[in-house]
C-alpha cells in the first residue's frame, strides 16, 4: 500500500500521514530538487520524496542542516524549476538568515517552504508559532487542515509562489503530519522546465540594492493578497441568522467542527475555515463581522488570526465581540482538542452542554489517581546508556560526583530522565558546547562537559567545538556518535556515507574534523567497553586545555535489525540467583528496560536483552553472566 | 451490555472511535496502520492520528482510528472512544480515564511493563487488579488477556501487538473481515515476520472467542 503512494494512477485512493500527502503534493507539481534536515514531526517529508525520486527523477537530499537546505532548494528555484525544503518549525530558526534575504530577491521557480509545528512539544524544544514568521518575513504562507489538503495546497503553493516569486510556506502541525487517513491521488506533471540563471542585480543582497527589494517585495501586496484570497484555501459558510461566528485554520479548525456537532448546533454557527494564515482573509474576515456579533477564534498556540479580527473589526467600526485567546476562552498553549472548544462555545452562548455527574467524577478521579509518569528511556542496549554510566563514573572518581554537562538535541537528551539526570542544560541544535564554554569562563568551579551526537556535531557542533578550542576553554566535549539520526528516525548523514536516497557516497570524518581544530586531547573509546571509556572520560576531566571524547558505537536499534536480517545469534546476559544479593545496582545505576524484579532477585528477560553487557560491568557481586550456548 | 446487544449497537454505529495505547516498541502502529487499510478495503474512510518520535523512546504511544462515511478530524473527543485496545494495564487507564464512556468496550493485555522509574524505585506501579477493577467502574464491557505471556510462549516479544488485534477482531464488533486484514498484513510483512504474527493473530482470536 506504501508504494500506492508513487501511483500514477489519477484518482487512486491511498492512505497516506500529512507528511507523506505534502511530499506527493510536491512530486504532483514535478519538483526537482527537495533538501531538508531532519527533525520530528517533520522527517517523513523528504524521506518519503527520496524514496520516490529515482522513480521520477528529481534529487533529493538529506542537507547538513536546514539552513542548508533552504539555500539548495532557494538556489534551484533562482534558476526556473520547482524546489521544497522541509524541516522543523525550530530548524527554520537556523534557515531564518537566508529566508530573510530571499524573501527579497524572491524566485523564478515555484519553491515551496514545508514547516512542521509541534504545539504540546510532543518532540520539540519550543511550540513557537511559524505563522509570525511568515508575517516576519512578508512570505505567504497555506495552512491545510486535512491530509487531502495537505497534498492539494502543496501543489497549489508551487504555482502560487511562481505567480507572486516568492517562496511560498506550508504549515503543518504534528496532528496533520503525523494522521493518517484517505487520500486521493491526482495526476502527476513531468517537469519540462530546463534550469536557466537569468543573471541580474536582483540576486545579490549588496547595500544599495537590498532596500529596493523590500520595496519590491511591497509592491507585490496586492498580487500576493489577491492569489491568497481564492475560495480554495479559505472558507465561509454562513447558516440564516447566526449565533455566532467561528474562525479557525488547520486542525484546529477541526475541533471545532467537532465542538458545533457535539452541540449540535451546526444551523446556528457560521464558520471561516482560514487556509491562509498570511496574509489572512481579511474580506472574508470582514463578512463574517457583518453577519454575527460574536466571533469566537480557534487557534493553536498564538492568538495570530484573533489579532487581525480585532483589527479588521476596529478599521470598519464593528462592535463586535470578539472571544479567544486574548478574552481568556482559549488557552494560549498547548494543543487544543474537541472538549476546550464546545467548553469556550458553551460559554459565550450560556449552554450547559454537560451535566455534572458526581458519581462519575469520583470513579474518574480515582482512576486518575493510579496513573503513574512513563519517562522516555534509553532503549535496551542504547550505546549512550553504557557513556553516561562511564560519565558518572568518571565524574564521582574525578571530581567528588560534581560536574555540570550541558546537553544537546538527540537521543542523548533521553539522560535528561530519571534517574540518570545526566543532562544539565538541553536548549538548541549544537548548543551544548557554546553553554558549557560560557560556563567555563564564568568560572564555575567543577568540570564542565558538554555532550553532542554525530549527526548534531556536524549540524552546528563543529563551529562551536573549534571556537572554544581556540578560545582555551577547559571544556570536555563528549561526542556521542551513534553513526546515524536515531531519534528523528534513522536518517543518514554525511558521516554515514549513505544518501538520502541509499546510495553510497563519501564519508566525512568527524574524527579527522576534530583533530583538524588542532585539538590537544582526543580519544576515541567503544562504550561497551565501559571501563576504557571510563578512563578515557576521567583523563579529559583531568586535562588542562579543551579535551574531545568520541564515544562512538552504532545506535542498538540499527544494531539488532542488522543481527536479525543477517540471522546472527543474539547474545544474551543473564542473573545468576545464588550471587545476587538485590542490591539494585542493575535497577537503578544501569536502568535498562530488559531488566526487572522477579522475586527477591533481578531478572534479565532473555526475549529483550540484546547482549550490550553494562549491566554485567556495573554489578559488583559478578552476578550478571554471558549465557554460553 | 450483552454481547448481542453489543454486537447490535456496533453494527448502527456511524463513527467508530478506536483507541490503541501502549508502549514505545510495542508496535503500535503496525496495528493501527493495518486497521486503517482493512477499512479503506471495506469502502469506509478512515482518519488516524498517532504520537511518535520521542514518544518512541519506552514513553506512552496511543493512536486515535476514526472509521466511518463523515469524518471531521483526527482526534477522538474526550469521553467518545467506543473501543480501547490497550497493549499494557497503565497505559489503558491513561487513556481510559479520558476518553472511556459507560458504553465503551476495552480490550486490555493484562501485563505491565514497568516504567524505569518503578524499576528504580521513585515510583510504584498500582496493582493490576485494582487498575483492572477501576477500569471496570469507568465502562461495562472489559476484557482482560495475558498477551504478553502468550507471546512468551510463541518466543517472539514483539507479537503482543498482533495477539491484541486478533483479541480485537475476535469480538467480532468491527464492520471490517478478517480474511482482508491477514491479506493486508501479509502484503506488508516480510515473509518470516507474517507467519509468526498470523500465528500470534490466530491465538489472540480463539483467547477471546472462547470467553464471550
Amino acid at each position: 500500500m506504501i508504494s500506492d503512494l508513487g501511483s500514477e494512477k489519477k484518482g487512486l485512493r491511498v492512505l497516506a500521514t500529512g507528511n507523506e500527502a505534502i511530499a506527493r503534493g510536491a512530486i504532483e507539481a514535478g519538483v526537482k530538487v527537495a533538501a531538508a534536515y531532519p527533525g520530528t514531526p517533520s522527517s517523513e517529508i523528504l524521506a518519503t520524496l527520496a524514496r520516490f525520486s529515482k522513480q521520477f527523477g528529481y534529487h533529493a537530499e538529506w542537507s547538513i542542516n536546514e539552513k542548508v537546505a533552504f539555500e539548495v532548494a532557494a538556489g534551484a528555484a533562482f534558476t526556473g524549476v520547482r524546489s521544497i525544503a522541509s524541516m522543523k518549525h525550530v530548524g527554520l530558526n537556523v534557515a531564518m538568515d537566508a529566508l530573510m534575504s530571499v524573501n527579497q530577491t524572491g524566485v523564478k521557480g515555484g519553491m515551496v517552504l514545508a514547516i512542521a509545528g509541534d504545539p504540546s512539544c510532543h518532540s520539540s524544544q519550543n511550540e513557537q508559532d511559524t505563522r509570525y514568521l511568515a508575517k516576519f518575513s512578508e512570505l505567504p504562507m497555506l495552512e491545510p487542515s486535512s491530509i487531502q489538503e495537505a497534498k492539494d495546497f502543496t501543489k497549489e503553493a508551487f504555482k502560487v509562489s511562481e505567480e507572486t516569486e516568492l517562496p511560498v510556506f506550508i504549515r503543518t502541525l504534528t496532528r496533520l503530519s503525523h494522521s493518517r487517513g484517505d487520500l486521493i491521488l491526482g495526476e502527476i506533471k513531468e517537469s519540462n522546465i530546463e534550469p536557466h540563471f537569468e543573471k541580474g542585480r536582483r540576486w545579490g543582497m549588496f547595500a544599495g540594492v537590498s532596500r529596493f527589494r523590500h520595496q519590491w517585495r511591497h509592491d507585490r501586496d496586492n498580487l500576493v493578497a489577491s492569489i491568497v484570497h481564492k475560495t480554495q484555501y479559505n472558507n465561509l459558510d454562513v447558516p440564516k441568522e447566526p449565533i455566532l461566528g467561528i474562525i479557525g485554520g488547520g486542525i484546529a479548525f477541526t475541533y471545532a467542527k467537532e465542538a458545533i456537532s457535539i452541540l449540535g448546533l451546526e444551523n446556528k454557527i457560521a464558520t471561516l475555515k482560514v487556509g491562509t494564515p498570511f496574509p489572512p482573509p481579511l474580506k472574508d474576515i470582514k463578512k463574517l463581522l457583518d453577519k454575527t456579533e460574536k466571533i469566537l477564534v480557534v487557534e493553536e498556540i498564538e492568538p495570530f488570526l484573533e489579532e487581525y479580527v480585532i483589527q479588521t473589526a476596529y478599521q470598519n467600526e464593528k462592535q463586535s465581540k470578539i472571544f479567544g485567546k486574548l478574552s481568556k476562552h482559549i488557552p494560549k498553549y498547548w494543543e487544543l482538542n474537541a472538549k476546550i472548544v464546545t467548553q469556550a462555545i458553551s460559554k459565550i452562548l450560556g449552554i450547559e452542554f454537560q451535566k455534572e455527574d458526581m458519581e462519575r467524577k469520583q470513579i474518574l478521579e480515582k482512576s486518575k489517581s493510579l496513573v503513574i509518569n512513563r519517562p522516555l528511556t534509553m532503549c535496551i542496549g542504547c550505546p549512550h546508556r553504557a557513556t553516561f554510566y562511564a560519565l558518572r563514573k568518571a565524574i564521582r572518581s574525578v571530581s567528588k560526583g560534581k560536574a555540570i554537562i550541558s546537553g544537546d538535541i538527540g537521543c542523548y537528551a533521553l539522560g535528561w530522565s530519571p534517574p540518570w539526570f545526566m543532562q544539565d542544560t538541553i536548549l538548541c541544535m549544537g548548543a551544548s558546547i557554546g553553554i558549557g564554554q560560557g560556563m567555563v569562563h564564568a568560572g564555575v568551579k567543577v568540570p564542565v562537559i558538554a555532550t553532542i551526537g554525530d549527526s548534531t556535531t556536524l549540524h552546528s557542533g563543529l563551529t562551536s567545538l573549534i571556537s572554544a578550542n581556540y578560545n582555551k576553554s577547559k571544556l570536555v566535549i563528549l561526542i556521542m556518535d551513534n553513526s546515524i539520526t536515531a531519534m528523528t528516525g534513522f536518517q543518514p548523514h554525511p558521516a554515514t556515507g549513505i544518501t538520502a536516497i541509499g546510495e553510497s557516497t563519501v564519508k566525512a570524518d568527524i574524527q579527522k574534523l576534530v583533530e583538524a581544530s588542532n585539538i590537544d586531547f582526543l580519544r576515541i573509546v567503544d562504550p561497551y567497553d565501559t571501563e576504557q571509556t571510563y578512563k578515557a572520560l576521567s583523563d579529559a576531566i583531568n586535562h588542562d586545555k579543551t579535551s574531545v571524547v568520541i564515544s562512538r558505537r552504532e545506535c542498538a536499534l540499527l544494531a539488532e535489525r542488522d543481527r536479525k536480517i543477517a540471522g546472527k545469534p543474539r547474545q544474551v546476559y543473564y542473573v545468576d540467583e545464588e550471587k545476587c544479593t538485590f542490591c539494585k545496582v542493575c535497577l537503578t545505576q544501569v536502568n535498562c528496560p530488559a531488566i526487572s524484579i522477579r522475586g527477591e532477585k533481578s531478572y534479565i528477560n532473555p526475549l529483550e536483552c540484546i547482549g550490550c553487557g553494562l549491566c554485567a560491568y556495573a554489578c559488583t557481586f559478578g552476578a550478571i553472566l554471558k549465557k554460553e550456548d | 451490555m450483552k454481547l448481542k446487544e453489543l454486537k447490535k449497537k456496533f453494527s448502527t454505529l456511524e463513527t467508530y472511535n478506536i483507541i490503541i495505547a501502549g508502549v514505545g516498541g510495542q508496535g503500535n502502529l503496525l496495528v493501527s496502520e493495518l486497521i486503517a487499510k482493512s477499512a479503506i478495503k471495506n469502502g469506509y474512510r478512515v482518519v488516524l492520528s498517532e504520537t511518535y518520535g520521542a514518544a518512541q523512546r519506552g514513553g506512552a504511544v496511543n493512536s486515535h482510528i476514526r472509521i466511518g462515511k463523515n469524518l471531521i478530524g483526527p482526534m477522538i473527543p474526550e469521553g467518545n472512544c467506543d473501543i480501547l485496545l490497550a497493549f499494557e494495564p497503565m497505559e489503558a487507564i491513561r487513556m481510559g480515564t479520558k476518553f472511556l464512556n459507560k458504553n465503551s468496550i476495552v480490550i486490555m493485555n493484562s501485563h505491565p511493563i514497568l516504567p524505569t522509574n518503578v524499576l528504580s524505585g521513585e515510583a510504584k506501579y498500582p496493582d493490576v487488579n485494582e487498575i483492572l477493577s477501576t477500569i471496570k467502574e469507568i465502562c461495562n464491557n472489559v476484557i482482560s488477556l495475558d498477551a504478553t505471556n502468550i507471546a512468551i510462549d510463541i518466543g517472539e516479544m514483539l507479537v503482543v501487538n498482533t495477539i491484541m488485534l486478533g483479541a480485537l477482531f475476535g469480538m467480532e464488533i468491527l464492520p471490517l473481515e478478517k480474511k482482508d486484514l491477514l491479506d493486508i498484513m501479509k502484503s506488508r510483512l516480510l515473509k518470516r515476520y507474517f507467519d509468526v504474527n498470523q500465528k500470534a493473530f490466530d491465538l489472540g482470536y480463539s483467547k477471546v472467542q472462547k470467553n464471550i
